[in-house]
């Protein structure tokens, strides 16, 4: 047993670094974002990111990364966290088990490359992202301090509900979908997935696919200003959802499990 | 506290006189010794002792400057520079060569030719690696558990801390001890207490995943009291 708790230490000599007001700065040699791409975001202290998939929704492209940080002990959650060593500047890293969804243009501005992961690396990533969970300890409150220090560059703040910490979060509406719904998608199961979306952007609403082990649900984000307002959410033209809406996340369920569901943006409506 | 703002923009720019370089170095060298022993154990040092010569103070400050080169340009930008900051990347190199089994060991560095070229070199087909090597697994391991036991203390009431103790003394070591409480009575506790674990130490599954160390630590930081009663 050692002595001294050092996590708490360490933490709080982290919480002093910090900025009252960060700035984040362009990088001298922009250079365009790819997956796998490692990159160090131009923060202090600095933060690094892995783009693990693309997705793209109008005219934009968004990358889905992983978060890499070097406060190894804060960092550090179990045994299997991975690793990424850098020779050239002598920096181990440590991956953080959550997502943060960042736009083309901001990885290209603000964000220098550092390399690249191998095809096959990435999955280690994933799979310790998407299992493990953040603990309510001071490493937990760290985790949460780094997803506050990206949270106005993760586009349209997906951050505030894909981050794990469901203790944080007030109980979303759930929706169960009639059968006749969820029945009449099965028709896009035989369609082949040549983009894979699962993210994508309406005229007034943001969603995301969730894939859970049984079915797949819709999380719908909706601007803030419909909060209060009477809402109804259409699926292929037929009504799943009417009332005033409370908070500003729908959750429609289940959904059959499909490769791609494009067909959303056309066949997905909300109506204030 | 000391602000290195001005001592490293001068050293960026390449304006440092010799001897305002070699004050730079031993305030360095004072943060690295000072991050030691506030961090690391003596066999760490003994380690960076062996592979580097009694001088690891210089070679690990002058590795040191050379990672505050690479962030020159975020360093500028700040209004002042904490010897914190410092002391987190001593510790990160630390943490490298630990991990890295020093394989890249540079005793002297010529920063005559990084200030004309600070961008990484672009490394690719980078490899993650999910094991450490021991003594750091150890070594993390032993600094999230102590801290784990620290947040159990100030976050289970009393009633939660027996019946953690009960549970931990009487399934994880098949102790045989009497308490005041109906058995049944702390089997319904120690079911509503599951989630809750759970959630502080981010591990549902922990029954079956924890490290053992966390049990053992359960036990003679939480439990004595209990543990002595018998």
């Amino acid at each position: 047993m050692l002595k001294k708790d050092l996590i708490k230490e360490e933490f709080l000599s982290y919480k002093k670094c910090l900025k009252k007001e960060e700035k984040i700065l362009m990088v001298e040699k922009p250079k365009p974002p790819k997956t796998k791409d490692l990159r160090e975001l131009q923060l202090f202290p600095p933060l690094y990111v892995v783009l693990v998939d693309k997705f793209s929704y109008y005219n934009e492209f968004l990358y889905k990364a992983a978060i890499l940080t070097e406060e190894i002990e804060l960092g550090w959650l179990t045994p299997d966290a991975p690793i990424l060593k850098l020779d050239f500047t002598k920096t181990v890293l440590v991956g953080l088990p959550f997502w943060v969804y960042l736009e083309e243009n901001f990885l290209y501005k603000y964000s220098r490359r550092l390399g690249s992961l191998k095809e096959n690396e990435l999955f280690k990533l994933v799979e310790y992202v998407e299992k493990t969970k953040i603990p309510e300890t001071l490493q937990g409150e760290y985790i949460r301090l780094v997803m506050k220090r990206l949270a106005s560059y993760n586009t349209a703040s997906l951050l505030e509900y894909l981050e794990k910490f469901e203790t944080m979060e007030s109980f979303p509406e759930i929706i169960q979908l009639p059968l006749l719904i969820s029945e009449s998608l099965e028709e896009y199961k035989i369609q082949k997935a040549a983009s894979s979306k699962n993210v994508f952007k309406g005229k007034n609403f943001l969603a995301i696919i969730e894939m859970l082990p049984e079915y797949a649900r819709l999380i719908v984000y909706l601007p803030q200003e419909y909060i209060g307002k009477t809402i109804s959410v259409w699926i292929k033209r037929q009504k799943v959802f009417e009332g005033e809406l409370r908070q500003d996340k729908l959750i429609f369920e289940p959904l059959p499990k499909l490769l791609d569901y494009s067909f959303l943006e056309e066949e997905l409506n909300v109506q204030v | 506290m000391k602000d290195y703002k001005p001592i490293l923009e001068k050293f960026f720019k390449n304006q440092l006189s010799s001897s305002e370089f070699e004050t730079l170095l031993i305030n360095l060298k004072k943060i690295i010794k000072k991050t030691f022993k506030r961090l690391f154990d003596e066999h760490v040092k003994n380690l960076f002792v062996k592979y580097y010569g009694s001088d690891y103070l210089e070679a690990l400050s002058q590795e040191l400057l050379l990672r505050l080169l690479h962030q020159k340009n975020v360093i500028l930008n700040l209004a002042f520079v904490h010897e914190n900051y410092l002391s987190s990347v001593i510790k990160n190199l630390i943490y490298y060569h630990l991990s890295s089994g020093f394989k890249l060991i540079e005793k002297e560095i010529n920063f005559e030719d990084l200030f004309l070229n600070i961008d990484p070199e672009e490394q690719e087909n980078l490899k993650l690696e999910t094991t450490l090597p021991k003594v750091i697994v150890d070594y993390l391991e032993n600094l999230s558990l102590t801290h784990t036991i620290e947040i159990l203390k100030v976050r289970l009431t009393p009633k939660e801390i027996e019946t953690l103790c009960w549970y931990v003394l009487t399934h994880i070591y098949k102790e045989k001890i009497e308490y005041k409480v109906n058995k049944n009575v702390l089997y319904k506790r120690w079911e509503r207490l599951k989630p809750k674990l759970g959630k502080i130490l981010g591990n549902e599954n922990y029954e079956k995943t924890l490290s053992f160390k966390l049990f053992e630590l359960i036990k003679s930081e939480l439990c004595k009291e209990f543990y002595y009663k018998k």
